[in-house]
C-alpha cells in the first residue's frame, strides 16, 4: 500500500492541477475528475488504499481551493467508505457496480463536503450546488475511466497463472 | 479472533487516523495557522497551474469554440472587448446621470473617477469547491499584490485578494456565499449589502430602506462604506425587487456585471489602501 503511495501523490497532484487549470473551464457539468478516480481506486482495491487516495487527493485539491485543508479529505474519505460498506452487498459486475456507486459517491462527497464547510460557518446555499449534473456527468464518465483504470493495474500487476 | 475481524479492525483504524489527521489539519487551517506551511505548496502549484493553464488554451478554445478560425478568434476578442468597454462606458454614464439627477451641485466632482494603478493578471484556475467561488491569478506579492486588494475586470467589480503568495494569489469572488460589499444604488442613491448567492444563484443587494424606490435596470455600485472597496466601481445591475410593505429593509436580486465563468484576465487595484478594521478592535483603543 506504501509503494502505491509514491504513485498516487504525484498522480493526483497532476490531476487537481488538470481539474482546476483545465476541466472547470470546461462546459463539462462540474465535472471532478479527482472524485471519479478516488472512488474508481476504493472500488477496485478496497478500503484502506481507498482511504489513501482519497485523503492525499482530497489535500491536493484543498490547496487549490478557499476551502479550508482536510475538509475535501474527509468529504473524499466518508465517500470511500460508503462505497465500500454498499459494495460488498451489490453484484460484483463491473458494467453495474460502477454505474451504480458513482452516483452514491457522488451525493455522498457533496452532502459531507457541503456540511464540514457548513459546521466550519461557512455560508452554504444547499439548492444551488451543482449536484444534479454531477451526478450525470460522473454516472456517464466512471465507466471508461473505472475500465481504463482496470487495464493500467492489469498492465501493472499482471494476474498470476500457474502451468 | 480470526484474521477478516483483524483486518475489518486495522480498516477502521485507518479510517480513523486519517480522519483524524484531517480534521486536525482542518481546524489549523480554518485558524490560519498552517498558512506559512501551506504556502511552501501553494506558491509552486500556481506558477504550475500557470503553465498549465496556458498550455491548454488551444484545447479548452478547440474544445468550447469554433474549431480553428484563428482571424475569427481575434475577430471575436477585439469586438468582445469593444463590447465591454462600451457596456462600462454605458453604465458610467448611468451613473453620471443619476449623480446629476440627486446631486447636482456635485455633479463636476462626481464625473472625475478616480485613478487606479493596476496590475493585469491572467486567471490560472478556479475553485472546484462545490460552495465556494474562487478564482487563482498569476500575480503574486513579487508584483505587488497583498490580501484584501480589490479586483475588477474590464466589466467591473470581480473581488478581493484572499491569500497572496510570491508569485500567484487567490481571489474570492463576490459572487461568493461569504462575500459583501457595500453598494449603493445609481439612481435611488440608496445603500446596502451586496451578497453572493453562491454557485448557480444570483447576488442580491439587501437591506435596503423601504423608502428608497429601487428601479429594475438600475445600476449597482460600490458605495465605498466600510473602506474595503474604492467608491463607484460597477458590481451588477437589479433585475428584480423584492419588497415587502411588513419588512424593515427591502431587497433586490443583482445580476453581475462580470460574466465569472468567461474571466480570463483581471486587473488587480493595487494603490488603494483598505481600511484597517483593526483600529475598531476595542483591544486597541487606548
Amino acid at each position: 500500500m506504501i509503494s502505491s503511495l509514491y504513485v498516487a501523490v504525484p498522480l493526483l497532484a497532476t490531476l487537481a492541477l488538470l481539474q482546476s487549470a483545465v476541466l472547470s473551464r470546461l462546459p463539462l457539468g462540474g465535472l471532478q475528475i479527482l472524485l471519479l478516480v478516488v472512488i474508481a481506486r476504493a472500488m477496485m482495491e478496497g478500503m484502506p488504499e481507498g482511504l489513501l487516495w482519497a485523503f492525499v487527493g482530497g489535500i491536493w485539491l484543498d490547496l487549490l481551493s478557499l476551502s479550508p485543508v482536510g475538509g475535501t479529505s474527509l468529504a473524499y474519505m466518508s465517500t470511500v467508505v460508503a462505497i465500500v460498506l454498499v459494495q460488498r452487498n451489490l453484484p460484483q459486475s463491473p458494467l453495474v457496480l460502477p454505474l451504480l456507486l458513482a452516483p452514491l459517491g457522488t451525493a455522498v462527497y457533496f452532502f459531507v463536503s457541503l456540511s464540514i464547510l457548513s459546521l466550519l460557518g461557512f455560508p452554504v446555499n444547499w439548492q444551488a450546488t451543482g449536484v444534479t449534473p454531477a451526478l450525470l456527468g460522473h454516472t456517464i464518465a466512471i465507466l471508461p475511466l473505472y475500465w481504463l483504470m482496470m487495464s493500467l493495474r492489469r498492465l501493472w500487476r499482471p494476474r498470476r497463472v500457474e502451468i | 479472533m480470526n484474521l477478516d475481524e483483524t483486518r475489518e479492525r486495522i480498516r477502521w483504524a485507518m479510517f480513523a487516523f486519517l480522519a483524524g489527521l484531517s480534521l486536525v489539519l482542518l481546524v489549523m487551517d480554518n485558524t490560519g495557522n498552517v498558512d506559512t506551511l501551506f504556502e511552501f505548496v501553494r506558491d509552486p502549484m500556481g506558477r504550475v497551474l500557470a503553465v498549465t493553464a496556458r498550455g491548454s488554451d488551444p484545447l479548452i478554445d478547440a474544445i468550447s469554440g469554433p474549431r480553428n478560425l484563428r482571424e475569427a478568434q481575434h475577430e471575436i476578442e477585439r469586438l468582445q472587448a469593444q463590447v465591454n468597454s462600451l457596456a462600462r462606458e454605458n453604465e458610467e454614464l448611468r451613473e453620471i446621470q443619476g449623480q446629476y439627477q440627486v446631486l447636482r451641485d456635485l455633479f463636476q466632482t462626481a464625473r472625475q473617477t478616480p485613478e487606479y494603478r493596476r496590475v493585469v493578471a491572467n486567471v490560472t484556475g478556479r475553485d472546484t469547491s462545490p460552495a465556494r467561488q474562487s478564482i487563482l491569478i498569476d500575480k503574486g506579492r513579487r508584483d505587488g499584490v497583498h490580501v484584501g486588494q480589490t479586483v475588477e475586470s474590464a466589466r467591473g467589480l470581480v473581488g478581493m485578494v484572499y491569500r497572496a503568495w510570491e508569485q500567484s494569489a487567490q481571489v474570492i469572488l463576490i459572487s461568493d456565499n461569504a462575500s459583501e460589499v457595500p453598494a449603493r444604488l445609481s439612481n435611488s442613491r440608496a445603500t446596502g449589502l451586496v451578497r453572493g448567492g453562491g454557485l448557480g444563484r444570483p447576488m442580491s443587494i439587501e437591506w435596503v430602506s423601504l423608502d428608497a424606490r429601487i428601479e429594475v435596470g438600475e445600476v449597482v455600485l460600490t458605495s465605498g462604506i466600510g473602506g474595503m472597496f474604492p467608491p463607484n466601481m460597477t458590481i451588477g445591475r437589479v433585475i428584480q425587487v423584492d419588497r415587502r410593505e411588513a419588512e424593515l429593509h427591502q431587497r433586490a436580486v443583482v445580476q453581475p456585471a462580470v460574466d465569472f465563468n468567461a474571466l480570463e484576465t483581471v486587473f488587480v487595484i493595487v494603490n488603494f489602501e483598505a481600511l484597517d478594521a483593526a483600529i475598531f478592535d476595542p483591544a486597541n483603543t487606548p
